[in-house]
């Protein structure tokens, strides 16, 4: 019976075909034989290992359906009718569109929930400094391409919430105006916003993201996944790891599939809408607030009062930096903080859920 | 016709009928795909050999028990209550005309289950001939359970000379019979496997566990290269305007025109596609990863792929309980042109005979329960309400109820909605109720008064 | 135990099986994944180009010897008067490869030798030559640039129209 235990397969032959002729020529066999010395843990929580893959999976999406929808998209005065042209008239641009516009959304996501469980499984510590940083600059980069992006289509709610992070930059001090006129490109949110958001939103942001996205994942490579507290403690033979080639990555491969068909299914059922053209004298319309991932940030600039000379929103500003400062620098925190470190981020946690719940009561949609 | 019940017209029921119906069909159809699996997997000489398979077999007939005692008797029952409080009409015109056929099919299940449970308790106590026997007979029982299923279904799809003959072997033996039966029994063979699959999730990893996926998913894989064919002949049997209704929902697919139908067609291609990537990458190529969840998500892939079919499989049948005869708010087409001329005051139920000015809104709404509430079981998509919601008034409302009258040449719906029955007095009433639901009318007080107090106590306004 | 290895053939085949669904699989799947693409990439004119077969320019006060373009639907094409006072019209689509051709009043002075002279088109990217019926007499033009009929109303209004 003994034989049936033991799986392992005799190592394979060397490959042929495409990769017997570039492993004649490159040292692709030392990559594989790399990959498949790797090796994952796999426990209860292994779950959370594939958000970040998800969010990758999403980056990807990403970029085809970014070209493909440049294709069509002209930025400045025709944003709105080529947009308009994209859903309505060239095939399948609604659900190019769509999916773009959901694959954007749930990137940002899984982003977040890649950093939180991160910080939980205290997958941060020495050695993994960089890779921590690295991805919190990701998380940044990813909204940064949400908030360029919202703009892009030019329609009511693009423009309005893109003129109150328009203003937020401007009240931060010193150097806000200057941003904000640089983004800016005129004395308000205009076509010349838009030109230049699209600039940053098809090359500026994506080629700081490929590369930091790179050190990001040579650092993973390199390190290997961490293994939480909790496994470590494990009796040495109850402790199951999986092969990172092939079994890690069949299963990644799977969930990205279940990933596709729950965003076509998003994009086919509910096709993502494209408001009214925005009127830049136009009043702003009720109910305007910018996407979810802002909410909270969103809630906590109305309710902050103005103390002294300081007005609310250069108090909201010093909050959001400090917050981002802090949750950014958690590996530096030191050893015996770790505790520290649990409570604040659940504190961050339950104020983004909190405040995005208040948000979403204050503007109706709860 | 009968009086539903319970209107289930709106998101939620549907939603619940739906999930319901798909429980119950993949679990009736499991079965017989579980049972060959149960006598292919005995005759396999691991059996005698191995412990472990001996013990993954027994598990896996106990989850077969499991599945289909509890999870089908209760999926079954949920089905009649949901039936017989919704669609009264139609659950009598079927049982009257197979009333043979659901006692054979009851006693058909009964014998199945008995089989099953011998199987199970029987483990390590009969001779291994004997037992593989036992599982050929458990599969045997339930496909014929799986043939009787199949003649009631597939009859109110194509009802064909039935309609003429009113003969019960032209009802069992009707056009899309066998065409429906072979899909199902592929069907069958595949849900069979993935149930193994998903026993198979829960082992450890090693040698044996990459065995028994690969065989277990070779149930899965092979039936998919038949499928697309059976699928083809079974369109080619119903109804060629059912197929129209289903091409024409592709149409419009390149400008973002999709209807409900062709989402759900979408859906269905997805996932069973997604199952087979699912099975051949997760269970067959790298069996020591397919772990719970794994088996987890594949069932949930399986479910989408057959709750999306059932979906479909209900939409195309619309507006009919059974095709040509009766429409699924129970009312026949026989007895169509006698209710045009006047619904409320020939139909039984009715509280209220005679529209007047006072209880426009109440008879607008006693019209829409009767003839469209119980017709829009699936979720309220192709309701009156939202093939009206571009009315502006009660004008156009009313052009559209005309529009959707029985005898209308121009209607356009008639694919979708029942065809509305009533004199010009009730057409109107209705489009008063429609277009002050929609928000596009401005009832009187007295309107909506006389409306409270048909919802509240409608026997005092007996008329 | 033993029984585990199954015949090995047998599992030769069922690999060889898989890995053919495998592919068929991805191709189905890729093609799948492609064709809304396709569709999706295929040209789509903003200004439909509406097939024309007649075009009223107005009055024309052409001096003989001279010419003046104009568009024909969305290709380019010249109207031009013969030193006989004749009013004449042809596609200016260079039939080599496409290239927009000019009226000239004299094809000697061309920089090739195509023993071809006097009034004609030329062709500035290949060096090709037509005569002023439009037929093609020097360099690489393989067919001569197809001509329209010209008609003159009594107000002076020229249509132009494929002959």
């Amino acid at each position: 019976m003994s034989d049936l235990q033991n799986d392992q397969n005799s190592k394979s032959d060397a490959p042929t075909g495409v990769l017997g002729w570039l492993g004649e020529r490159y040292q692709i066999q030392g990559l594989i034989d790399y990959l498949a010395k790797k090796e994952v843990p796999s426990y209860r929580h292994s779950f959370w290992y594939y958000m970040g893959g998800l969010s990758l999976l999403f980056f990807m999406v990403q970029i085809v359906t970014g070209i493909l929808l440049l294709f069509y998209y002209t930025p400045g005065k025709e944003a709105y009718s080529s947009v308009k042209f994209i859903v309505e008239k060239v095939e399948f641009g609604w659900l190019i569109r769509s999916i773009h516009s959901y694959a954007a959304n749930l990137m940002v996501f899984f982003v977040f929930v890649h950093m939180f469980s991160v910080i939980f499984m205290k997958a941060y510590r020495r050695p993994r400094e960089l890779t921590y940083i690295t991805g919190f600059i990701l998380l940044a980069l990813s909204m940064g391409m949400g908030f360029s992006g919202y703009l892009l289509p030019w329609d009511e709610l693009a423009f309005f919430a893109t003129k109150i992070g328009m203003n937020i930059t401007e009240s931060v001090p010193l150097i806000g105006p200057i941003m904000a006129g640089m983004l800016k490109g005129g004395p308000e949110v205009g076509f010349d916003t838009i030109s230049r958001f699209f600039a940053l939103h098809v090359w500026g942001i994506p080629l700081l993201m490929i590369g930091v996205l790179g050190a990001h994942m040579f650092f993973l490579q390199v390190q290997g996944i961490s293994e939480p507290d909790g496994f470590k403690a494990l009796p040495v033979e109850k402790q199951k790891r999986v092969k990172f080639f092939p079994t890690f990555m069949y299963d990644d491969f799977l969930i990205w599939l279940i990933a596709l068909n729950g965003l076509i299914v998003l994009a086919v059922f509910f096709p993502w809408g494209l408001g009214p053209e925005a009127n830049v004298m136009a009043p702003t319309p009720e109910g305007i607030h910018p996407e979810w991932y802002f909410m909270a940030m969103f809630q906590i600039l109305k309710i902050l009062p103005n103390i002294g000379p300081l007005e609310s929103e250069h108090i909201g500003n010093i909050i959001f930096g400090l917050t981002g400062a802090i949750l950014a620098l958690i590996p530096f925190w030191g050893n015996n903080r770790e505790r520290l470190v649990s409570y604040f981020t659940i504190a961050v946690l339950a104020g983004l859920i909190i405040f995005s719940i208040l948000a979403y009561h204050a503007v109706g949609s709860i | 016709m009968n009086f539903p019940f319970w209107q289930a017209g709106d998101g939620f029921f549907g939603l619940l009928f739906i999930l319901t119906k798909t429980l119950f069909t993949l679990t009736t159809l499991s079965a017989f795909g579980a049972g060959v699996f149960l006598a292919l997997g005995e005759k396999n000489p691991l059996f005698d050999s191995h412990s472990g398979y001996r013990e993954f077999m027994k598990k896996f007939t106990g989850f077969v028990l499991f599945v289909v005692t509890v999870l089908g008797t209760v999926s079954y029952s949920a089905l009649w209550i949901i039936y017989i409080l919704t669609a009264p009409a139609t659950l009598s015109t079927i049982v009257h005309e197979f009333v043979w056929v659901w006692i054979l099919q009851g006693f058909a299940y009964l014998l199945e289950v008995g089989s099953l449970f011998v199987l199970y308790s029987t483990f390590n106590k009969v001779h291994k001939e004997n037992h593989v026997d036992l599982a050929w007979s458990f599969a045997i029982l339930s496909l014929i359970t799986l043939i009787i299923s199949n003649a009631t279904l597939s009859f109110q799809q194509t009802p064909g000379h039935w309609l003429n003959t009113l003969k019960f072997e032209d009802a069992w033996f009707n056009a899309s019979y066998l065409a429906s039966l072979s899909v199902r029994i592929l069907v069958s063979v595949q849900t069979g496997g993935i149930l193994a699959l998903l026993v198979i999730s829960t082992l450890d990893k090693g040698k044996l566990k990459t065995e028994v996926a690969s065989h277990a998913a070779s149930f899965v894989i092979y039936p998919f290269i038949l499928l697309p064919f059976a699928t083809l002949w079974f369109l080619a049997t119903i109804d060629p305007g059912m197929v129209d209704y289903l091409a024409a929902g592709f149409s419009g697919v390149e400008e973002g025109n999709l209807s409900v139908l062709t989402r759900f067609v979408f859906l269905a291609v997805f996932s069973a596609v997604s199952v087979f990537i699912f099975t051949l990458l997760g269970a067959v190529l790298n069996a020591d990863g397919f772990k719970r969840s794994m088996g987890f998500w594949l069932v949930i892939l399986a479910f989408t792929a057959a709750g999306s079919t059932e979906f479909v499989r209900t939409l195309l049948g619309n507006p009919y309980a059974i095709a040509g005869y009766m429409y699924n708010n129970g009312i026949k087409i026989n007895d169509a042109d006698q209710f045009s001329e006047g619904f409320l005051a020939k139909a039984k139920w009715t509280v209220i005979k005679e529209v007047t000015d006072e209880n426009i809104l109440a008879a607008g709404k006693e019209l829409y329960m009767y003839q469209f509430s119980g017709a829009t079981v699936s979720g309220g998509y192709n309701s009156l309400f939202s093939l009206a919601k571009a009315a502006t008034n009660v004008q156009e409302t009313l052009d559209l109820i005309n529009q959707i009258k029985w005898g209308s040449e121009s209607n356009l719906y008639a694919a979708y909605v029942p065809s509305f029955l009533g004199n010009d007095s009730e057409a109107n009433a209705l489009a008063s109720y429609v277009a002050w639901k929609n928000g596009v009318f401005e009832p009187t007080p007295e309107q909506i008064a006389y409306l409270k107090k048909f919802e509240t106590a409608p026997a005092g306004l007996v008329q | 135990m033993s029984e585990l290895q199954n015949d090995p053939i047998d599992n030769i085949k069922r690999r060889k099986f898989l890995t053919y669904s495998l592919r068929t699989l991805a191709g189905v799947w890729a093609a799948a994944l492609f064709y809304p693409i396709v569709k999706y990439l295929a040209p789509h004119n903003k200004e439909v180009a509406v097939e024309v077969s007649e075009v009223n320019l107005g009055v024309k006060e052409l001096v003989p010897g001279g010419s003046e373009s104009f568009a024909f639907g969305a290709k380019p094409a010249i109207l031009f008067k013969t030193k006989d006072g004749e009013l004449k019209a042809v596609s200016a689509v260079c039939t080599h490869l496409g290239c927009t051709v000019v009226h000239k009043d004299d094809l000697s002075k061309s920089p090739i030798p195509s023993g071809y002279s006097g009034p004609g088109f030329f062709c500035n990217c290949h060096l090709g030559v037509y005569d002023e019926n439009g037929k093609n007499v020097g360099g690489p033009p393989p067919a001569p640039l197809p001509p329209f009929k010209v008609t003159v109303a009594e107000n002076g209004d020229v249509t132009v129209s494929k002959s």
